[in-house]
């Protein structure tokens, strides 16, 4: 089976259905659309042509019209993605639903929202927020990502210990199918077992099975209080030992953060940070947050004194803003001050037992030391959820790089596997972790999936080449 | 030791709206936060408590909501808080707040320091440290880097063999524009602090719960023994009769620099709008000269004698080719005139005077002086009055009294002693105050530098009367004839108009580069007072007193890092996209090209890319160069607030959305590594006379 190219007749159906000003073709501008976060020189591959449809009318006809000509369909949000999810590595149509931004309705008495999926994320707060209500479904690379990039990947984010992740808060979706089809799947519902849950099929399922065009969101309550923690550890040990305890009082932060020595020196240094952290082998940052800033800050408090009873160092307490931002500052720089030291790099976000994160660390060390590189460690302890980056040596050539790359993440794999983790926590497979699928998970289980995108989608033109490969090349 | 430390509750500057009905800020839904300069104030006082151990009080006047304020002070570790909050506080000015401060300070007893921190981030004005010394009788401090503590005056011993041992005497390195001054004063004192100084440490759980339990000493006005009428409106001089929100957007032009072409369209275009405001011109009569070089063509133009200054003063209807206005020198009893006439000096009464305090520097008369004068010709001239040119300096050059009349004085009085020769606020206002007790001047501006701004609160309180910081502009209402001032207040965010209605004098500090120098007129005739003899007798014994309580030991000029960046006609600034600290030199290299100065974001300074001197913004510096040119600063509403009177503002930044580019008159939308080294090349060729390259000229 192949795929055909776009030819004009194509690209003049395109422009009848979606408007000739929303069809790009110009290759400079299809540049934009050819990678997404994760490494332009390696996974770039540029469209054939760039659609950016309006209504999701026009959605159901494009996906009608490359179905019907087997032409390759990559759906696509904001480009912020971290697995190459979004890049037309077929070539083919780009559908970006970049103009579809529209709030349909918020429903006060429900609670809900309804948005079509290209809106971005943070956007949803600045609506609402007024109102005293928030999404919590949020991500953290909230300023830029859009929400259909959050439900294909299903995003997680700091603050999943408590609030969950981007599927809690989905409630219903307007599906567009590989056929072309229109249709509601769910609905303002908080329950409902009427037969498969296909909403949460759907969710996480990278664009492979059809796009979601907008969304009935659900909303809660935005606690108006928030207070922070940063304790300071002498090893990764006794800083995870404390997620247990805490959790087990019935403390239930929104997001306990770790992060590494390594992590810690390089941001602190960056930021040129003065806190005493010579003597400390990793750091948590704990937020908790709720209604009433009394009780907040008497839950920070328990929440701090427990971390000192388990052997913290010590245990700055954050709660207003300057201060937030302070803490916050040096968690969010870890990524940027490891580019800043060498840009090229492998941003994991491996997910393990929650417990078993001190194992990690030395296995780390490790493959860092067999490779020649460095991998810091740092992430949302709560849930297991690590971002273990491969950072390239300064010295090192290009070419090694290339070289050691597939048997570092090959070998850190493993050694999550065997510690019951998994090879993506939030980011997604996509592009980039496709060949890791194979050998991390159980041949019956790739089979079910691989069954449930032939039944979705026989011609496979939904989102080809990610997640996993099946049978068809470029024609 | 005994160390209070005065800190204001201010709202997230990023945030704060004003009501332009009542004039007031409006305080509801914003975020209250410990002013962020007095952090800085505190974590000093606690590096002293830690190392010669002390008891730290922390003192604060606001609403019953700073105790917030006050037990984030504690929960860093300081010992005691006392909140001072009445309803009959409300709407307390700059003079009031210090007034009501004083009383409390009084009441809390036997102190060795205050410390404060250089100026709050809502108001923005740095005069309530200086008031507050002033109504102490103590000596001031203020813009001080460092701090180092001594057992008597001028030994300079450290701990003696790690025992602590008790100061008494304070070494500050004090932030000038033109380096750092090392003074020594004796304890009790005040000191008011800027960022360098220290880092400010987070609060931990330990302290917190300290802060939780510990108790918040509330007072009003009948604690500290104080009436309706001492504070609040009632109690304070200035009135605010106007706020209004000035246009920050400029609507200028914008590039898109993506492609190779785009580069070299945006560098093209740079190069052609510095080139269009004279920035590229090597030679000295060039608009953008330097302070300096305008100084020095003056002296020659001006080619003053002695003889000229007593022909010209004698002259007296020639002196007024500028203004309506009869000048009358004081009765000369207890002056010295070097020259004037019997005759004049037996005119009639004196209308009171505009006058300025000129600023001097090490090099002479700075420019500031000259903007003064031309702010203040308006006003004497609308007033039918005259305009004295007050300069406070071991002595006076006859060009420098020529250039000052040049430039719009009606007369020079010179305050000359060999104590001027630095600046010290308490000497210097105690000759200033003998000198307006006598001549009962109507208006006293002066320039918001370091020195004004220390000076000028310190003079105020003296008087009793009402001052304005940094105004941007002064007129003289119509019928009332009173001084009309109107400053930035908030960040930039709003202009409020402020009166002094029933006070004398009327005085304003003006921000640098807010006004052009009238053109010279080296033909103008005035007169020249030189006056050490007008100062009292009592006042004299009083300014030696102070004298030896601070001195000057030494002026640290052109140190490593440090910039005069307020002076600068040009300044080139980088901010977070540099990346890291070495790629500064692209900004550096481009300011050297141009002849510019360095300037930086809170960002970088706070990474410790470059020092705190080249900050620009709420917690560094106000400037207002001819071109402000920027790269890698994203425009943060704090980093707005010290450029928005920068006449032309060139923005270079890849994210189009920043905010920097709603601001500038120019903003490319591209990566700072392409453009900047091209451009600096593109303007070392044009100065050094090469033609460029022709893949340039697009």
């Amino acid at each position: 089976m192949l795929y055909n190219r776009v030819t004009e007749e194509i690209i003049r159906e395109l422009a009848v259905i979606a408007g000739a000003r929303n069809v790009l073709l110009d290759p400079a501008k299809l540049e934009a659309y050819s990678h997404d976060e994760t490494s332009k020189e390696e996974y770039a591959h540029m469209p054939e042509v760039v659609v950016t449809p309006e209504s999701t009318v026009a959605v159901a006809a494009i996906v009608k019209l490359a179905n019907r000509a087997h032409i390759p369909l990559t759906p696509r949000g904001a480009g912020s993605g971290l697995s190459g999810g979004a890049i037309p590595v077929f070539g083919g149509i780009v559908i970006s639903l970049e103009k579809m931004n529209h709030v349909r309705e918020i429903d006060y008495e429900n609670l809900t929202m309804t948005v079509e999926t290209g809106i971005v994320t943070n956007e949803i707060n600045n609506l609402v927020k007024d109102k005293g209500l928030f999404y919590a479904g949020y991500p953290m690379s909230l300023e830029t990502c859009m929400l259909g990039g959050n439900i294909a990947e299903n995003a997680g984010g700091g603050k999943a210990i408590k609030y969950g992740v981007t599927s809690r808060y989905i409630l219903g979706l307007e599906f567009v199918t590989p056929a072309g089809d229109i249709v509601w799947l769910g609905g303002k519902l908080a329950k409902d077992v009427t037969g498969y849950d296909l909403v949460h099929l759907i969710v996480g399922s990278e664009g492979t099975l059809g796009i979601a065009t907008a969304a009935i969101i659900k909303l809660i309550g935005l606690p108006a209080a928030k207070s922070d923690l940063l304790v300071l550890f002498r090893s990764p040990q006794e800083a995870i030992s404390c997620v247990p305890v805490i959790l087990s009082k019935g403390l239930i932060p929104t997001a306990i953060e770790f992060m590494d020595r390594r992590s810690v020196e390089t941001s602190c240094a960056y930021l040129n940070e003065n806190l005493p952290y010579a003597q400390c082998g990793a750091m948590l940052l704990i937020e908790m947050d709720g209604r009433d800033p009394a009780l907040v800050e008497s839950e920070a408090e328990a929440v701090g004194d427990l971390c000192m009873e388990q052997g913290a160092i010590e245990v700055y307490v954050a709660d207003n803003r300057t201060t937030q931002e302070r803490l916050w500052a040096i968690r969010r720089n870890i990524a940027e001050a490891f580019k800043v030291y060498c840009p090229v790099q492998s941003l994991e976000d491996i997910v393990v037992p929650p417990a078993s994160i001190p194992a990690v660390i030395p296995e780390l060390d490790r493959i860092a030391a067999q490779f020649g590189i460095t991998i810091p460690c740092y992430g949302h302890a709560g849930d297991g959820n690590l971002h273990a980056t491969l950072v390239k040596d300064p010295e090192m050539s290009m070419e090694d790089w290339h070289r050691i790359e597939p048997q570092a993440l090959e070998a850190l794999y493993e050694a999550i596997s065997k510690l019951g983790g998994k090879i993506s926590g939030e980011h997604g497979i996509g592009l980039k972790r496709k060949e890791y699928m194979k050998r991390f998970m159980s041949p019956v289980e790739l089979e079910l999936l691989k069954a449930i995108k032939r039944a979705w989608d026989p011609n496979l033109i939904m989102n080809p080449g990610k997640m996993f490969d099946l049978e068809k090349g470029i024609g | 030791m005994h160390i209070i430390v005065t800190i204001k509750q201010v709202p997230e500057t990023d945030k704060v709206k004003m009501d332009p009905e009542t004039g007031t800020m409006v305080r509801s839904g914003l975020e209250s936060i410990v002013n962020p300069l007095d952090l800085y104030a505190i974590e000093e006082a606690l590096v002293l408590k830690e190392r010669f151990g002390a008891r730290i009080t922390v003192l604060s006047m606001g609403p019953p909501d700073a105790e917030r304020a006050l037990r984030e002070a504690l929960s860093m570790g300081c010992d005691e808080a006392v909140l001072l909050t009445d309803r009959v506080f409300a709407g307390s000015d700059t003079w009031a707040t210090s007034r009501v401060l004083a009383e409390a300070v009084k009441k809390i007893g036997a102190f060795e320091i205050i410390l404060a921190g250089e100026r709050a981030t809502d108001g923005d004005t740095g005069q309530v440290g200086p008031a507050l010394a002033a109504w102490l009788g103590i000596p001031v401090i203020s813009y001080a880097s460092g701090l180092e503590l001594f057992a008597d005056l001028g030994s300079a011993g450290a701990e003696k063999g790690g025992v602590p041992f008790a100061p008494s005497t304070v070494r500050a390195r004090r932030l000038t524009e033109e380096g750092y001054q090392i003074l020594e004063t004796e304890m009790p004192c005040l000191i008011t602090v800027v960022k360098e100084i220290a880092s400010p440490r987070l609060p931990t759980l330990r302290g917190k719960k300290f802060a939780r339990s510990a108790q918040v000493l509330r007072w009003g006005a009948r604690e500290l023994g104080l009436g309706t009428e001492d504070a609040g409106l009632p109690g304070s001089p200035t009135r605010v009769t106007k706020i209004f929100y000035p246009k920050v957007s400029r609507d200028g032009e914008r590039l898109v620099a993506r492609d190779e072409e785009g580069i070299a369209r945006a560098v093209n275009r740079i190069f052609a709008l510095l080139e269009e405001k004279g920035c590229l011109s090597s030679v000295p009569e060039a608009a953008l000269a330097t302070a300096h070089q305008e100084r020095t063509s003056l002296y020659s133009k001006a080619s003053t004698t002695h003889e000229n200054l007593e022909r010209a003063s004698l002259d007296q209807e020639a002196a007024r080719n500028h203004s309506a206005a009869k000048l009358s020198p004081t009765e000369p009893s207890a002056a010295e005139l070097s020259a004037s006439s019997p005759g004049a000096a037996k005119s009639a009464v004196p209308k009171p005077e505009v006058w300025i305090i000129a600023e001097r520097r090490h090099v002479g008369l700075d420019s500031v002086s000259f903007e003064l004068l031309a702010r203040a010709r308006t006003l004497a001239d609308a007033l039918h009055t005259s305009l004295a040119a007050i300069v406070v300096a071991p002595s006076l050059a006859d060009e420098e009294v020529q250039a000052l009349i040049a430039y719009g004085a009606d007369s020079v009085i010179a305050l000359e002693s060999l104590n001027f020769d630095d600046f010290v606020c308490e000497t210097w206002a105690d000759a200033l105050f003998a000198l307006a007790r006598e001549r009962k001047p109507d208006i006293v501006l002066a320039a918001a530098t370091t020195t004004g701004r220390t000076l000028m609160p310190y003079l105020a309180a003296k008087f009793g009367t009402g001052l304005t910081a940094d105004c941007t502009e002064l007129a003289i209402e119509e019928g009332t004839g009173l001084l009309l001032q109107t400053r930035p207040a908030i960040g930039g965010n709003i202009m409020a108009t402020i009166k002094t209605p029933k006070h004398k004098p009327q005085m304003a500090t003006v921000r640098p580069h807010s006004a052009q120098p009238l053109s010279p007129d080296f033909e103008r005739k005035g007169i020249v007072l030189r006056t050490q003899a007008l100062q009292p007798a009592e006042s004299r014994a009083g300014t030696q007193q102070i004298a030896v309580r601070t001195r000057v030991l030494s002026m640290e000029r052109n140190t490593k890092g440090f910039e005069n960046l307020e002076g600068a006609r040009m300044v080139v600034s980088g901010g977070r996209g540099l990346k890291k600290a070495e790629n500064f030199k692209l900004v550096r290299e481009l300011a050297d090209a141009l002849g510019a100065v360095v300037g930086a974001s809170r960002e970088a300074v706070d990474r410790g890319w470059i020092s705190y001197p080249h900050q620009v913004g709420l917690s560094g510096k106000t400037i207002s160069p001819e071109i402000y040119l920027c790269a890698g600063i994203s425009g943060a509403i704090q980093h707005l607030a010290g450029i928005r009177t920068a006449k032309t503002i060139i923005s270079i930044n890849s994210d189009p959305e920043a905010p920097i580019h709603a601001v500038a008159d120019l903003a490319v939308v591209g990566d700072l590594f392409e453009i900047l080294p091209r451009l600096a090349e593109r303007v070392r060729s044009a100065k050094t006379g090469i033609s460029t390259e022709g893949n340039h000229a697009l």
